[in-house]
């Protein structure tokens, strides 16, 4: 218990994300996860584009999706899974469905994978602009 | 549409909060978790001298870190009749999980009573009892001054094999130290009672009929023997699922060759090979993936299921 009054200003449960270009709708194949970091680079996450329209799913085809890529269970980075578009948890079994929008399919975590808000611009560059669930390793999602 | 909580930060548990170390509610297993609770006006910060772990939360932690918590282990709650914060998180100190939770004991905090947060408002606050044609709240003292008049009353109608108690049990886990430790001081030492059952058997024993008879008794062993078995045999039951901790942590460790040191110093110059578990049962379960998913590209198929 802090002696003193409390000297924090008081926050939101959300925090003020930014808006940071992850990559171009051109780098992306489908089916193959492209290695990126939001909201910033100690915190890893993919893209994938799926090939068909999925929740949360945007460009031109509604199916690029991205999320964070540590375990939300114990913190493990994840591996890409094609044959049923899944991030799999190498620590303890956890898989999460990238095509629904990170809902774990079997796992010991106890909330489904951060899912990044993206948008695509009229270039192609895919941004991300928030967050739908507490990133791992972090107490807030912004540092 | 998948369940997201569009959480994007916890209160941060302050340097000096008060602090409890417990076992798990939930299953057998008996995990040890941390339970800090503050009061709800403040919270800790990112400094590491103000908060509870020391270190820089402005940092993104590492993995198995034990500066984080899921929003499921964070609630408010009240304690002594003021709104507290909570959070309650896995110990990484304790042997029996070594700091991993389970989705139901990291799931504590937010399964507890909370009327800030409305979680868990259906729980009860009061003993029953049935009384006057209803069931009714009551006091503790209330409620056990009457279990302390019937069984007295038994006894003396009937003598003492009159006496039937259907109780808690899992002791060390589910509720162990309030209901079981407490009943069973009393039933099985100070009364010594003959008949009496626990939660879901028709008596005192194992829920597989004649398995002690077999003299095979259950739950006869310390975890540690898993870390150190040459095979485990694993009868009609899904570890992974059912006692998550006890496999990942005791389990895991001697399938792909963790406990190899603690085998040595154990079993000195005798051979000793990475544990096998041999699954018997109809279904695949998640037990069966974990061990072959854990087993893979290493070693030949790390056990031999018979399926019937």
């Amino acid at each position: 218990m802090p002696a003193g009054p409390a000297r924090a200003a008081p926050t939101a449960a959300l925090v003020k994300y930014p808006s940071n270009r992850l990559g171009n709708v051109s780098e992306l194949k489908v089916n193959e996860a492209l290695d990126v970091a939001y909201p910033d680079q100690d915190a890893p996450g993919v893209l994938l584009k799926l090939g068909k329209p999925v929740e949360g799913g945007v460009g031109p085809d509604s199916d690029i999706v991205g999320f964070a890529a540590l375990c939300p269970h114990k913190g493990f980075y994840m591996n890409y899974r094609p044959d049923d578009r899944t991030l799999n948890c190498p620590g303890h079994f956890s898989r999460f469905d990238c095509e629904k929008g990170g809902q774990q399919v079997w796992g010991h975590a106890t909330q489904n994978l951060p899912q990044y808000a993206l948008r695509v611009d009229e270039k192609g560059d895919i941004y991300a602009e928030g967050v739908d669930e507490l990133l791992y390793g972090r107490l807030s999602n912004t540092l | 549409m998948v369940y997201k909580r569009q959480i994007g930060r916890l209160p941060i548990v302050p340097r000096t909060p008060n602090s409890t170390t417990s076992p798990c509610h939930y299953c057998i297993v008996g995990c040890g978790y941390k339970a800090y609770t503050w009061d709800a006006r403040y919270e800790g910060w990112t400094d590491p001298k103000a908060n509870a772990f020391g270190v820089d939360l402005g940092k993104q932690q590492v993995q198995d870190t034990e500066a984080w918590y899921a929003p499921s282990m964070y609630n408010v709650v009240r304690q002594d009749g003021r709104d507290v914060h909570i959070v309650i998180k896995p110990d990484k100190g304790c042997v029996v999980n070594s700091g991993l939770g389970s989705v139901r004991g990291a799931r504590m905090a937010e399964m507890s009573h909370s009327k800030t947060r409305g979680t868990q408002l259906q729980r009860l606050t009061d003993p029953l009892v049935w009384r006057y044609g209803q069931i009714q709240p009551t006091s503790w003292d209330d409620a056990l001054d009457l279990v302390a008049r019937v069984t007295a009353a038994v006894i003396a109608e009937q003598g003492e094999d009159g006496l039937f108690v259907s109780a808690f049990d899992h002791g060390g886990a589910g509720g162990g130290y309030e209901n079981t430790w407490g009943t069973g001081k009393l039933y099985f030492e100070a009364m010594k009672v003959r008949n009496i059952r626990i939660h879901n058997r028709p008596a005192y024993n194992s829920e597989v009929h004649g398995s002690r008879d077999m003299g095979v008794g259950e739950l006869n062993n310390c975890y540690e023997d898993a870390e150190l078995a040459d095979t485990i045999v694993c009868v009609g039951n899904n570890p992974l699922e059912a006692q998550t901790n006890y496999f990942l942590n005791h389990w895991m460790p001697n399938l792909n060759g963790m406990s190899a040191a603690k085998k040595k110093a154990t079993f000195g110059d005798e051979p000793n090979e990475r544990g096998r578990i041999v699954f018997v049962d109809p279904r695949r379960t998640v037990s069966v993936n974990a061990c072959e998913t854990a087993g893979k590209d290493k070693r030949p198929p790390p056990r031999d299921r018979v399926r019937n």
